[in-house]
């Protein structure tokens, strides 16, 4: 009982600090919010408004139909080129993608002689320019099957295979963007903000007073955990019904207690992580910069903007560690497809032992140093 | 008037500070040292290796040789073949193949007979990119055997094709994401680690009370910055210099030209990033915020707004912002400009004075928010 209430008391005190740094506190709302929006809005890994520049040197119907039929929301504007600008458009990446159409294709075409289309694409997009190429591709082919079948001599023999795809069968990247990046949002927030609030008490000797008050270390830990956790918490709901439901309209189809109890459990494996940071460190400074080796990779590893089967095999397994792998599957599953406690036990039994085990390190951790600095 | 020789006492204090923190110094240099690798090993889209399994219902020759053309792709991995509908069902949702493809009965016989046979292909579509990108793998192999196919039943069906359309890959033949990645990481790097050098500088000395010293000197505000910010500009050019030959030696990517260029390119930004952190610490009041601040804002813009990942161009409106408004935009296309394309130097004009009002607009703000008197 006594060590709740020291537990909430110091959380209080952690509280008023926070809540006394107004340009923190709305850098972080702006981090919650604002940020997942532009990134929800602006970010798709699909091919959405390529630049594509076309040198028509033909100039017949065929090739203004062609030159027509790149449209949005793939393609954004078509730049009309001269043969001899080509060059320049692309090293300056104005365009991405570069399709010729040579002198008489059309004559060359009825007459059955395969004439040649050239397609450069500046391979330095690597996002767009496999993905690019085939849809310019399938592009003018149906256009050019389109204007020879006009004519009933020619027969096509291509055939037409069927894709179908699964789990996201429109391909809308837009809510995944949202989500990953509240995500990574949350990552970086919950190692660094408990991390840093014992860094401050250190540097500025108060957790000295702290020693010389009937608390455990423990009870400092927990205490900064729910505080922090909490101003977190409060964010992320805020986000949740403004941002991913209210703003992107993403159905949140699972239980929104769900989901926070998750993000819970991940703080928890998150602030022991950063505790055990602020315990190595001895500075901000220094903490600034170890900080970002563990938040930068779990971030942008984590599979929401590369795929994890292209990294190399021993980078995977040390992301299987990462706390965030079990937390984005989680939130995926509680967001998107619904899923109650038991279908997430996984995850969420994963994130506990991570917590348990980054916390308790911390525990140790400060321990020592608390004894170091008592010395 | 601006004295050089109290910027030089402001900045040797500053050095002298960071070389006897030797962990902040070590960390300088370890950490965008294991950022360059982590990163430049696992931020990757090369989709290769896609697992994928067969449902055979014709097993005639012809379906045999069908199947075995996917086999032969080095995009492809095959995880075996699958006895039924449902078997596909599962193997998609347990994400063990990321396609399927069903050869349905009747495939040899609608061959050797001219009409068209009905594919399918199942894909799985939870993260759009590599749905996508499995989709023109599928469809690249498909429409080449199926010629195949149908040239074996049917002579010189092939030569039917109508045109022809070649694909030239500039830049970046093999179209591997580390050529613009890798050098893409250090520009990005380059925003998060400099920035974080200096995030805690001012307002390090606010905090502890040590401000003192720089209200009662005869400093200006913006001797004092400069002289705070040149060390760590020094440390981050020598980390530039680090990470190029990373880049070279490691990852073995090859600079094309224009390194002149990149090293007076590398000269700005550096200053450009270091002064983002100046700024951040003007206007916070405590560390923590300086340094979570400085994370938000220069983070997410460098690594997802900046190009890399995604053409600036096809950014939507919003994002553009972030996109252009953050200097590792513009200091990307002068990396990538030396590493892959060697393009005429006029058309990086623009970067070097998009880089220069950064820095020259940044400083300024930096100057009018730090005050000579607390207030």
């Amino acid at each position: 009982m006594r060590m709740l209430s020291h537990i909430f008391h110091l959380g209080v005190k952690e509280l008023l600090s926070l809540l006394r740094d107004p340009v923190l506190l709305l850098f972080v709302f702006y981090g919650l919010t604002l940020q997942i929006i532009i990134a929800g809005n602006g970010l798709s890994l699909e091919l959405r408004n390529a630049s594509i520049g076309i040198v028509d040197e033909d100039h017949s119907p065929l090739s203004r139909q062609i030159s027509g039929a790149f449209r949005p929301p793939q393609f954004g504007r078509v730049e009309a080129l001269a043969y001899t600008d080509l060059d320049r458009a692309l090293d300056g990446g104005r365009i991405t993608f570069a399709l010729v159409i040579p002198p008489r294709f059309e004559a060359n075409l009825l007459a059955g002689r395969q004439p040649q289309m050239q397609n450069l694409v500046d391979a330095t997009a690597v996002s767009q320019a496999f993905i690019g190429n085939t849809y310019i591709r399938r592009i003018v082919l149906d256009q050019v099957d389109r204007f020879l079948s006009r004519r009933p001599s020619r027969i096509d023999p291509r055939f037409e295979p069927t894709i179908r795809v699964r789990f996201n069968p429109n391909m809308q990247s837009n809510w995944s963007n949202s989500v990953a990046e509240l995500l990574i949002m949350i990552a970086m927030l919950s190692v660094l903000l408990p991390g840093a609030a014992l860094l401050r008490e250190r540097e500025h000797g108060t957790l000295e007073h702290l020693l010389v008050m009937p608390v455990t270390p423990a009870e400092i830990l927990l205490a900064k955990f729910w505080a922090n956790s909490l101003v977190l918490l409060v964010g992320v709901t805020i986000s949740l019904f403004a941002v991913i439901g209210g703003y992107f309209e993403v159905p949140i189809r699972g239980s929104v207690a769900l989901f926070l109890g998750g993000t819970l459990l991940f703080q928890l494996a998150t602030s022991g992580i950063g505790i055990v940071l602020a315990t190595v460190t001895r500075s901000v400074p220094q903490m600034a910069l170890i900080g970002l080796v563990v938040v930068a990779p779990m971030a942008f590893l984590s599979g929401a903007w590369t795929p994890v089967e292209a990294m190399p095999a021993f980078l995977r397994s040390i992301l299987w560690i990462s706390p965030l792998a079990y937390y984005s599957e989680f939130a995926n599953a509680v967001i998107y497809r619904g899923a109650g406690i038991t279908d997430t036990a996984t995850s969420l039994l994963a994130m506990a032992a991570i917590g348990a085990i980054c916390f308790a390190f911390a525990m140790v951790r400060l321990r020592k140093s608390l004894t170091v600095a008592r010395v | 008037m601006i004295s050089l020789r109290r910027i030089a006492t402001v900045a040797s204090r500053e050095a002298i500070e960071i070389a006897r923190d030797r962990f902040r110094l070590i960390s300088a240099f370890a950490v965008p040292l294991s950022l360059m690798l982590a990163l430049g090993f696992g931020f990757t889209l090369d989709i290769e290796r896609v697992s994928y399994a067969v449902l055979d219902q014709d097993g005639t020759p012809q379906s045999r040789d069908f199947a075995a053309a996917f086999a032969h792709s080095r995009f492809l991995d095959h995880a075996g073949d699958l006895a039924s509908q449902e078997a596909i069902e599962r193997a998609l949702a347990g994400g063990v193949v990321r396609l399927a493809i069903e050869i349905p009965s009747g495939f040899g016989r609608a061959l050797a007979g001219r009409s068209r046979p009905e594919v399918a292909f199942w894909i799985d579509g939870s993260m759009p990119y590599r749905a996508e990108t499995i989709k023109g793998i599928v469809l690249a192999i498909h429409n080449t055997e199926a010629c195949r196919g149908l040239e074996k039943a049917s002579a010189d069906a092939c030569d039917r094709v109508p045109l022809n359309i070649r694909t030239r890959f500039l830049y970046n033949q093999e179209l591997k994401s580390r050529v613009a990645f890798v050098p893409g990481l250090i520009a990005v790097i380059l925003a998060m680690v400099p920035a974080m050098l200096t995030a805690v500088a001012v307002v390090r000395e606010k905090e502890l009370g040590t401000i003192t010293n720089f209200y009662t000197s005869p400093l200006t505000p913006l001797e004092f910055l400069v002289g705070k910010q040149l060390p760590c500009a020094a440390i981050s050019f020598a980390n530039f210099l680090m990470l190029t030959i990373i880049a070279i030696v490691v990852f073995k990517v090859l600079p094309k030209g224009g390194i002149l260029l990149l090293l007076s390119a590398a000269i700005l930004y550096i200053l450009a990033t270091t002064a983002i952190g100046l700024l951040v610490s003007c206007f916070t009041r405590s560390q923590m915020a300086g340094f979570l601040i400085t994370l938000i804002v220069t983070v997410v813009p460098a690594f997802l707004f900046s190009g890399l990942l995604i053409p600036v161009g096809s950014i939507e409106a919003s994002g553009k912002v972030l996109a252009y408004g953050f200097p590792t935009t513009w200091f990307l296309r002068v990396v990538i400009n030396t590493f892959a394309k060697n393009a005429p130097a006029d058309l990086l004009f623009v970067d070097f004075v998009v880089l220069t009002v950064f820095l020259v607009v940044l400083m300024g703000l930096s100057v009018a928010l730090l005050d000579k008197q607390r207030r």
